[in-house]
């Protein structure tokens, strides 16, 4: 009995150990392949190859409905940082994610009803990570617990420059990259116990061990 | 010897897809047969037997004006590739598309529909290397030159034009195999999605298929 209950806890972690990995965009939070809406594309929820958005500068054939929101950003006695209403990818991001645009808005259709819930920041940033702000080596002289963006690895192969901020700035992309999943603390990184809630934070750096914090910052 | 090649082989399909294309209900955006100003032919808009352009090398004996057009190319802060101003047959396809060069001045339209215009900052890179290399820099494209392409070969050996992406890297103009009609491409679906299979596409992009053939995901 004591083996056979070793066996099937062994096979259960065995089993559940797939969701350690990264995987792609497929099975994602944001794969829409099997919505109605999507008519079982991979892409063009929020690109296209033509007649793309061009509203957000720089961005990637943007195909989604981009907000127009107003938003009230972080603040904080001890931020050395100036972070302006959202720019860039994190625009792109909050055209989704900030609850006022619905999900199905793509192409040229306007008409959908489906919002984000479990993942809306809402407008009000003041309760999460500053975005949108200019993160280099003088913000992080002046900061004295940031390191030093122009010359520390980010641990994707360069630099955290080059391979986290957009243009110099941190913007949602510093952190998660929607084109894949992430399971990043065994377990309990996709089931709470008490709700059995499942998540999937899509980040770049698995922050096991906090790692991805303190890829930036320096305690 | 490739020029003569190329000559023979235009005048053969002139001659003989004719035949094919000449039927009833027109099979491509691109099968001008039933246009005034199409000349009762689906190949003389674009494709002549003698006297061809010769502006852009290689070019299939072509019979239209070439494009002077100066074009604003893609530029993006995540590109790895480095698109040049458009090249090959991309110059072919933007004769008209581009709005500057008009079928016995019909230009393409209505706006917005097919119509790419000067600045190609909104559309797709063309006209860029995309090899091993590029693909071992991006991090999200698959090497082309061992990726099969789903036309029988790999990546680099149908869809690439000398080792460039152009705009025939994903269209076809010519089609003819496909059996969408130019009256289904026109229907968008209630989300607004024109259909998948549609736009002279050299395989279906069902499924995001065709974009997922370069970028892997």
């Amino acid at each position: 009995m004591k083996v056979l209950k070793r066996f099937f806890f062994s096979s259960l972690l065995i089993f559940f150990s797939v969701f350690l990995y990264s995987q792609g965009l497929l099975n994602s939070h944001h794969d829409f392949t099997g919505t109605s809406w999507s008519g079982g594309e991979a892409c063009s929820p929020c690109h296209t190859p033509h007649n793309a958005n061009m509203l957000v500068p720089d961005s990637p054939l943007w195909n989604h409905e981009v907000t127009t929101a107003s938003y009230q950003v972080y603040s904080s006695p001890t931020l050395n940082s100036n972070p302006g209403q959202p720019t860039g990818f994190s625009k792109l991001c909050l055209s989704c994610h900030d609850g006022t645009v619905a999900i199905e808005n793509h192409g040229s259709y306007t008409g959908g009803t489906q919002y984000v819930t479990w993942g809306n920041v809402t407008t009000d940033l003041r309760d999460d990570h500053p975005i949108s702000f200019e993160y280099n080596t003088a913000l992080a002289t002046v900061d004295g617990g940031l390191h030093d963006p122009a010359s520390t690895p980010s641990g994707l192969g360069g630099t955290i420059a080059e391979d986290l901020l957009q243009s110099g700035y941190l913007q949602c992309t510093s952190c998660h990259d929607p084109h894949i999943s992430r399971n990043t603390q065994g377990c309990i990184g996709c089931h709470n116990m008490a709700t059995r809630v499942t998540t999937d934070l899509s980040l770049r750096i698995s922050n096991t061990g906090s790692a991805l914090c303190l890829t930036c910052h320096d305690k | 010897m490739s020029k003569f090649l190329a000559y023979i082989t235009v005048v053969f399909l002139i001659n003989h897809l004719s035949i094919v294309m000449g039927q009833e209900s027109p099979l491509s955006h691109h099968d001008f047969k039933r246009s005034s100003w199409g000349g009762n032919s689906p190949c003389t808009p674009c494709h002549i037997t003698r006297s061809g352009s010769t502006k852009i090398p290689s070019s299939p004996i072509w019979s239209k004006r070439d494009t002077v057009s100066i074009y604003q190319v893609y530029s993006s802060t995540t590109l790895n590739s480095y698109p040049s101003l458009p090249s090959g047959k991309s110059k072919q396809c933007l004769a008209c598309h581009d709005e500057t060069v008009a079928n016995a001045n019909h230009m393409v339209g209505p706006p917005g529909k097919s119509s790419l215009h000067i600045s190609l900052r909104n559309s797709h890179p063309i006209s860029f290397v995309y090899d091993a290399n590029l693909a071992m820099t991006d991090h999200g494209l698959n090497d082309p030159s061992t990726t099969l392409s789903g036309l029988g070969g790999t990546i680099e050996e149908d869809l690439l034009e000398d080792g460039r992406m152009e705009c025939t890297s994903c269209h076809d103009v010519h089609n003819i195999s496909r059996q969408d009609s130019f009256e289904r491409d026109n229907l968008n679906d209630s989300k607004g999605h024109a259909g998948r299979t549609f736009f002279s596409l050299r395989k279906s992009n069902e499924g995001s298929a065709l974009c997922l053939t370069c970028h892997n995901i």
